[in-house]
């Protein structure tokens, strides 16, 4: 069926009323929209000023919770969150706000890192955090939040009506207990202290601030402040997490890849039940402190003694060699770890003599009544038993009292460790003590000591001088020798008792300072100019007068919590080029191991990058050490609760930084300048393994000691702590001798089909090659007109072979030709190659001398391709026969460097070093220093050398890319 | 016959209209004949102050040894291709001073046939060149090719740049490398190493099931002109690597190369593997490695270490770029191209690289390799500064690869082993010998793939994956030999006293820019030089002004003669 569609019909009227409906429809719109929305724009706001209440403020139109003050009106700051309780306090307008903080024991402590003494150049603002996250990476997130505080610029006042209070302070997060505090002091315009106690709540709906409540006022604030948040990150956030300083201006003349010294540990923690400590191990142990109270004193004391509980960490290693700390060595050597609180580990530790201060007098009278005998110290410990007879020991504990002069010196009992042994002390004392015991007096005992200058023990203390840094005039600039009103720079010691002490340090005297220790300084350095060399100079001693009565610190172990004992990874030095020794010529860095691998050089790549990585600048880069800097600060104060919570103990370093580098020009433009430097700064860093954080980001936990931190740092940058010396941080080059400082070498062939020993003499001459390319061996035959192109270090090597030698072409010539049983190099690619009527060169190098260079360049460049185990090494040396040694002289040094290698598997040789005394009539080697033979080299390179030295012997020229020959 | 052009005329007029017509026609005749013969009888006059288009007298010398090859019939001839017509190749100096000298070889020997195929034009013809499908032949390639073996190279290599800008022409030493190198072997040979229990293919017995298993691999080399031999080296008559090996192939061997330790004090003595590195280093030679992750082999191991490449004893697993299979094993893995420009693997399969969806390359059942070089992917060798070796990764997992270990107790192979990520499955160390004196690299390759599946049919034979392509490309590369022309010619020696070649005098090399030096090479002077403006201004009037100048001549004389 056909559909019929029906027509569509538009009539001209019904379009034009179609058209003038959407034309109305249209202009109503428009007319709507512009009356409720853009109209209202252009209203004019009306907006009412903020009335200042009473401790409010209006500035430039806005409120203020406050009036605006000063930064530096600001005094003190203590913040009270639920990150903890800390404060920020500065002494003057002009200071730096110091930092304190609640210590692991509930105690205020101020936080006043080592670095802040140790370092002439350190600001107490060095310490504070920057906010890198403003754009500036320049401004201090404290002063962002002093900021906060003088600037407390407000949004709105909200009253607070009486009986709704309670759920209005809910409702804006300031009910109590759940708002954070600050409080701060400063002084007003008139000088008086003020202070204000801000509660901080929740923050703004449009968090662009927060709830905050003054001085408890009846009102909240809402501000728009949200530095706000610098208090409420808690003090960690506020203190840089640095753990080794940034360089200073100085250091930015050359590249600062320089250490004094670096020592890299790797630990292990013991603390099973039962674990023995070793005498080099730290150990940990929870122990009552007790020190005697000061003469001084004026507050009763109930027995004289000051104590203390808490974690202590020995470390043993660090007493090893010193007699003082026996005792000390002996409680706390081969102890198992464990509770010890039933039957305590005592020990008590020597202490000087109190100082007698004559003043005038020439004599004083001390009388000492012992009122105790308290213990007997013998090595193997503190002996306290009631009743125990003090005989023939020697260091006695007492109790006594004290009069000076007739006067009571103290009313509190005193304490005292007493030698029985010192022959200062009158016989009848001694004897009066040896027949006392412990607890129990045989008579009453008193000594009346007329101290005198004479009779009182003495201390000598030394100021010693160990070196002179630099010497300047009154413009500051640098001149020869010490005169009597010059700056100078120099390093001292002290030395006790004949003992120096442990540290250099360093120290400015002005032009301007004319008294007396400076002038005495001067006097004692006159004429002398600055050297790298010690110098031990006394400038001045003087005696300390002390009492025969000494100072004492027991400590009473109750428990060993845990020890760690730590194993030497690596350690070096850099070395000025005039330092360098010549078999390692070319190393930059020392190897200071003090174990077997002090034989091997050092990876100056490795080495490099770690002292850049420690100081700051990013890798293979030259520019100003900018310091070691973190993510963020975790944990202040190393104690020992700190160490274990955060993995401390499995790696230590030990890194010096020198700072003040300045060059000592050398005058020869082709030799490398020295540096030398005004301070050393040796920062201990205690490491954790590598961590993980929630997101999969590996870090490491960092503390330094001078800097008494613990920070978070990326795990990258200490992917060194992972490997160790041998696989790491040895140079795998075989050799490093240039050939200008051998003087002698031996080769010894011992193969079964390849024998031979050669020794090689090699004599160093200087010659004179000409702009002609003549070559004079004395400077005055060069013609004149003719120039002295290079003076060159002429080399004659001359061998002697012996033993039973595969024939060769030498053997032969040897045989042949000479009497004496040896011949040059020289001698014999001439003959050999020209028939020895003429000399041949190989660029200035005879052609028997070139060749040899060419062999010692093939070793030189032949790097050890892998490591072996100690076992496999042993059993190596036991098992397989040496096939091929060789050893140096180097020019500077007795001793020969001597390599030996063993073929032990199809492609592998392991090469022997050592050190030895060499006696060539019978070729025989003394050992005498170190025997390494931790790697092993390809048999391939293996037979490359070989090959070569026996193409020297067939006076061949040696090709170095070839190890098969044809 | 009625001339009525010479109707009229006078006898003088029609001799000279003769003479004239004759002399036309000679002249188009003696073009056209000079134009024809010149390059084939190398008919020229050589202009250059250099000698660039004459054979020097060192270089007859290097190239006599030609005459001394086999002759025979056309094909085994020694064929220097030129991959455009002569037209083409004497536009461009660049290829014009090496198409001459190619010509002038032709004529001196017998042995040596020139010949210009336009390659856009028939490219069939240069399909026995393609080590691949994917090959291309370009037409500034030259090509010399001898037998079945042949040698490519484009022709900016016969010239050495200073600072981008042509310096001089060592094309000579360059021909010579190239002759010799595919003349050096007369019949070179792939030997299957034995004696390790490895799988090879057995030309005298290919029936056996093991020559079956690699009978395409055996195909390939046979394509790529090679004979196939086995080779014991532990055979004392075997002191060595045959000369004719172009590419040792060690395929799954199952013994390790343990040697008597006793030998270890005889200097004299060399084991299998010392062989083997002499052949490499000495011979620049070319090995290809299969081994299976599961046999472990340490001494041949470590061989393979020192030359820089680690085995795995993990099975790979890619879930993410594997073949499906029945048991969802995830061990058939598409390996993924290096497309590194820079790397040695691009330069053997960048054709397959460069592709937005390359054909797929397959290892089955495979661990993966290592460079064990320290710090880089390159090092340098023991005692020496000028060679280096250089670990290429040739093919690698997608990132989502993981190695399996294997189950001490149940012999499985479990997720044990580590991270998931890219694990190389083949390797390509290249050791690069700088000749301190000739400046030239000598190449040897030792290549490695971790699984015993690599040459087998499964994967060479299937032409649905890319595997025959790849060894072929992997294979021609390799076993090249390299032979070098003699200091004399040049060689880029800074020794040499022409400092590679013929050193070019003039700024204009036509139309390249040439930078003419004082004979110190300290200053930058101008010299005489065959094509330079004086003689472009003289060709053009003697080519175009004196016949201009005849011929306007002789219509004024006409019209005079005419009208006056």
């Amino acid at each position: 069926m056909k559909k019929i569609e029906k027509k569509k019909i538009i009539t001209k009227g019904r379009l034009a009323i179609a058209l003038a409906v959407a034309f109305v429809l249209t202009l109503a719109a428009a007319l709507v929209l512009y009356f409720t929305v853009f109209s209202q724009e252009d209203e004019p706001e009306q907006k009412e000023p903020p009335v200042a209440l009473e401790g409010e403020a209006v500035v430039n139109g806005s409120l203020m919770a406050y009036p605006l003050m000063a930064e530096s009106k600001i005094q003190n700051i203590t913040i009270e969150s639920d990150k903890g309780k800390f404060a920020m306090t500065r002494p003057d307008d002009k200071g730096d706000f110091v930092f304190s903080y609640i210590d692991g024991n509930g105690k205020i402590k101020e936080f006043k890192p080592n670095i802040c003494d140790v370092d002439d150049d350190f600001s107490y603002s060095d310490l504070y955090s920057i906010e890198m996250g403003d754009g500036f990476g320049a401004v201090t997130k404290l002063k962002y939040l002093c900021m906060a505080l003088m600037y407390p610029y407000v949004e709105e006042r909200i009253d607070l009506i009486p009986e709704e209070e309670a759920q209005q302070l809910d409702a804006y997060g300031l009910a109590e207990g759940e708002y954070e505090t600050i409080v701060f002091h400063f002084l007003d315009e008139n000088g008086q202290q003020m202070s204000h106690k801000i509660q901080i709540g929740d923050k703004t709906t449009l968090e662009t601030g927060y709830y905050i409540r003054v001085d408890n006022r009846n009102c909240v604030y809402a501000s728009y402040q949200n530095q706000l948040d610098y208090a409420l990150a808690g003090f960690f956030s506020l203190v840089k997490p640095i753990v080794i300083s940034p360089g200073i201006k100085e250091d930015t003349v050359i590249s600062a890849y320089l250490t004094t010294n670096y020592y890299q540990w790797l630990n292990a923690m013991h603390k099973n039940p039962g674990d023995i400590t070793t005498n080099d191990s730290r150990v940990i142990v929870f122990a009552d402190t007790i020190v005697p109270i000061d003469k001084k004193q004026s507050e009763p004391d109930e027995d004289g003694y000051m104590r203390g509980e808490s974690d202590i960490e020995f470390d043993l290693s660090q007493y090893k060699d010193k007699q003082e700390y026996q005792r000390l060595l002996n409680a706390l050597t081969g102890k198992a770890v464990g509770d010890y609180s039933e039957n305590k580990i005592v020990f008590t530790l020597e202490g000087a003599g109190a100082a007698i201060e004559f003043g005038l007098l020439e004599r004083l009278e001390y009388a000492y009544s012992v009122t105790e005998i308290e213990s007997i110290l013998t090595d193997s410990g503190e002996i306290s038993a009631i009743g125990t007879a003090v005989a023939s020991n020697n260091l006695v504990k007492l109790a006594y009292r004290l009069k000076i002069g007739g006067v009571d010196a103290s009313q509190n009992i005193l304490h005292a460790l007493v030698d029985l042994s010192d022959p200062a002390l009158p016989e009848s004392f001694v004897s009066a003590v040896r027949a006392s015991s412990v607890g129990k007096l045989s008579a009453p005992i008193s000594l009346t000591v007329n101290y005198t200058k004479e009779n009182a023990r003495k201390q000598s203390v030394k100021y010693v001088i160990t070196e002179l840094v630099g010497v300047f005039d009154e413009k500051g600039a640098e001149i020869a020798k010490v005169t009597d009103n010059c700056e100078i720079v120099y390093r001292f010691r002290y030395m006790l008792d004949g003992v120096l002490s442990e540290k250099d340090e360093l120290v400015k005297i002005a032009c301007s300072d004319k008294g007396d220790f400076a002038t005495g300084i001067r006097n004692a350095l006159k004429g002398k100019s600055p050297s790298r060399e010690e110098l031990n100079v006394v400038a001045y001693e003087y005696v300390e007068y002390c009492e025969y009565f000494k100072d004492f610190i027991t400590y009473e172990v109750s428990e060993i919590k845990y020890f760690v004992t730590k194993s030497l990874v690596s350690a070096f030095r850099f070395q000025n080029k005039s330092d360098r020794d010549p078999f390692y010529g070319e190393s930059i860095y020392e190897n200071t191991m003090t174990n077997k691998y002090s034989m091997y050089g050092l990876n100056n790549n490795v080495c490099q990058k770690i002292v850049n990585i420690l100081t700051g600048i990013s890798e293979d880069a030259n520019s100003v050490p900018t310091g070691l800097v973190g993510t963020e600060v975790v944990a202040v104060g190393l104690t020992p609760a700190v160490m274990e919570r955060y993995k401390l103990y499995a790696y230590t370093i030990y890194f010096e930084l020198p700072r003040g580098i300045y060059t000592i020009e050398n005058p020869d433009p082709n030799t490398i300048d020295d540096y030398a430097w005004y301070e050393i700064l040796g920062f201990t860093l205690h490491i954790s393994e590598e961590l993980e954080d929630e997101n999969g980001v590996k870090f490491r936990y960092v503390a330094s000691d001078l800097y008494d931190t613990v920070v978070k740092i990326g795990a990258e940058s200490f992917v060194f702590l992972k490997y160790d010396f041998v696989n790491f941080f040895a140079r795998r080059e075989m050799m490093l001798t240039d050939v200008e400082h051998m003087q002698a070498a031996t080769f010894e062939l011992c193969f079964e089909d390849l024998k031979g020993i050669y020794q090689m003499n090699l004599i160093h001459e200087d010659v004179y090659w000409g702009s002609d390319g003549k070559r004079y061996e004395y400077e005055e035959d060069v013609p004149d007109g003719v120039g002295v192109e290079s003076t060159f270090d002429e080399i004659t090597v001359v061998v002697t072979p012996s033993g039973e030698c595969t024939p060769n072409k030498l053997t032969e010539y040897v045989s042949q030709n000479t009497s004496t049983g040896f011949v040059s190099l020289t001698q014999l690619y001439n003959k050999l190659n020209a028939d020895g009527n003429y000399q041949i060169f190989a660029a200035y190098d005879p052609l028997g001398t070139s060749n040899f260079k060419k062999l010692l360049e093939n070793i030189y460049l032949t790097g050890y391709s892998g490591v072996i185990s100690p076992s496999e090494q042993e059993e190596i040396r036991k098992n397989n026969e040496m096939l091929f040694r060789m050893s140096y002289k180097i020019e500077s040094s007795a001793h020969r460097y001597v390599y030996e290698f063993y073929r032990y598997a199809e492609g592998r040789v392991m090469v022997r070093l050592y050190q030895a005394d060499y006696d060539a009539t019978t070729n025989t080697y003394s050992k005498i220093a170190g025997d390494v033979s931790d790697f092993y080299i390809s048999n391939f390179a293996f037979r490359k050398i070989v090959s070569n030295f026996s193409d020297l012997l067939n006076v061949k020229m040696i090709d170095k890319e070839v190890g098969y020959p044809e | 016959m009625n001339f009525s052009l010479f109707k009229g005329k006078s006898r003088r007029t029609v001799i000279f209209t003769l003479i004239t017509l004759f002399s036309i026609v000679f002249l188009l005749i003696g073009n056209f004949l000079l134009t024809y013969f010149s390059p084939i009888k190398s008919i020229y006059f050589d202009m250059t102050s250099e000698n660039l288009y004459t054979l020097s007298d060192a270089m007859k010398e290097e190239t006599s040894f030609v005459d001394g090859l086999p002759s025979g019939p056309e094909d085994n001839k020694i064929k220097i291709i030129f991959c455009a017509k002569p037209d083409v190749l004497t536009a461009s100096t660049v290829t014009r001073i090496t198409y001459f000298m190619a010509l002038k070889l032709q004529q001196r020997y017998s042995n040596i046939s020139v010949v210009c195929e336009d390659v856009s034009l028939n490219p069939t013809a240069f399909a026995q060149f393609k080590s691949n499908s994917l090959t291309e032949i370009k037409a500034d390639d030259i090509i010399v090719s001898y037998g079945d073996r042949y040698r490519i190279s484009t022709a900016s290599r016969f010239w050495m740049f200073d600072e981008g800008e042509y310096f001089s022409y060592n094309g000579e030493y360059h021909m010579v490398a190239m002759l010799k190198s595919v003349t050096a072997v007369e019949k070179p040979k792939a030997y299957f190493l034995t004696g390790h229990r490895e799988t090879v293919y057995d030309p005298a017995n290919p029936e056996s099931a093991a020559s079956l298993s690699m009978q395409s691999f055996a195909d390939l080399l046979y394509e790529r002109g090679l004979d196939i031999a086995l080779l014991d080296l532990s055979n004392p008559l075997t002191p060595e690597v045959p000369a004719d090996c172009v590419l040792l192939i060690i395929n799954n061997p199952i013994d390790d190369f343990a040697t008597n330790p006793d030998n270890y004090d005889n200097f004299e003595y060399f084991s299998d593997l010392d062989k083997i590195d002499k052949y490499l280093l000495n011979k620049q030679g070319a090995v290809m490695v299969a081994k299976d992750y599961r046999v472990k082999l340490p001494v041949f191991e470590e061989f393979l270490y020192e030359w820089g490449i680690e085995f795995s004893s993990s099975l790979l697993k890619d879930e993410g770029a594997s073949l499906d299979d029945e048991l969802d094993s995830h061990t058939q893995i598409i390996a993924e191209y290096n497309s590194n420009e820079d790397n040695y693997s691009y330069e053997i399969y960048g054709e397959f690289a460069s592709m937005s969806s390359a054909p797929r390359m397959i290892f089955k059942d495979a661990g993966y390799v290592r460079c064990t070089y320290k710090e880089s992917y390159a090092t340098s060798e023991q005692g020496t500064m000028n060679t280096s070796r250089s670990y290429a990764d040739f093919l690698y997992t997608s990132k989502t690869a993981k190695p399996y270990a294997k189950n001490s107790i149940t012999g499985e192979y479990q997720d044990l082993a580590g991270y998931a990520g890219k694990y190389d499955l083949a390797a390509l160390v290249v050791r690069n010998n700088l000749h301190d004196t000739d400046n030239v690299n000598k190449m040897s390759y030792l290549f490695c793939a971790n699984t015993k599946e690599f040459f087998l049919n499964d994967l060479i034979g299937n032409s649905y994956y890319a595997n025959y392509d790849v060894v072929s490309s992997l294979v021609e590369n390799i076993s090249r030999l390299d032979v070098y022309g003699s200091n004399q010619l040049g060689g880029e020696s800074l020794n040499s006293p022409t400092y590679g070649g013929k050193q070019i005098h003039a700024s204009e090399l036509s139309e390249e820019i040439v930078k003419i030096y004082s004979p110190d090479a300290k200053e930058v002077i101008e010299t005489n030089r065959a094509i330079t403006s004086g003689i472009k201004t003289f060709i053009t009037v003697v080519v175009f002004v004196i016949p201009v100048a005849v011929a306007v001549l002789g219509i004024v004389i006409r019209i005079r003669r005419k009208f006056l």
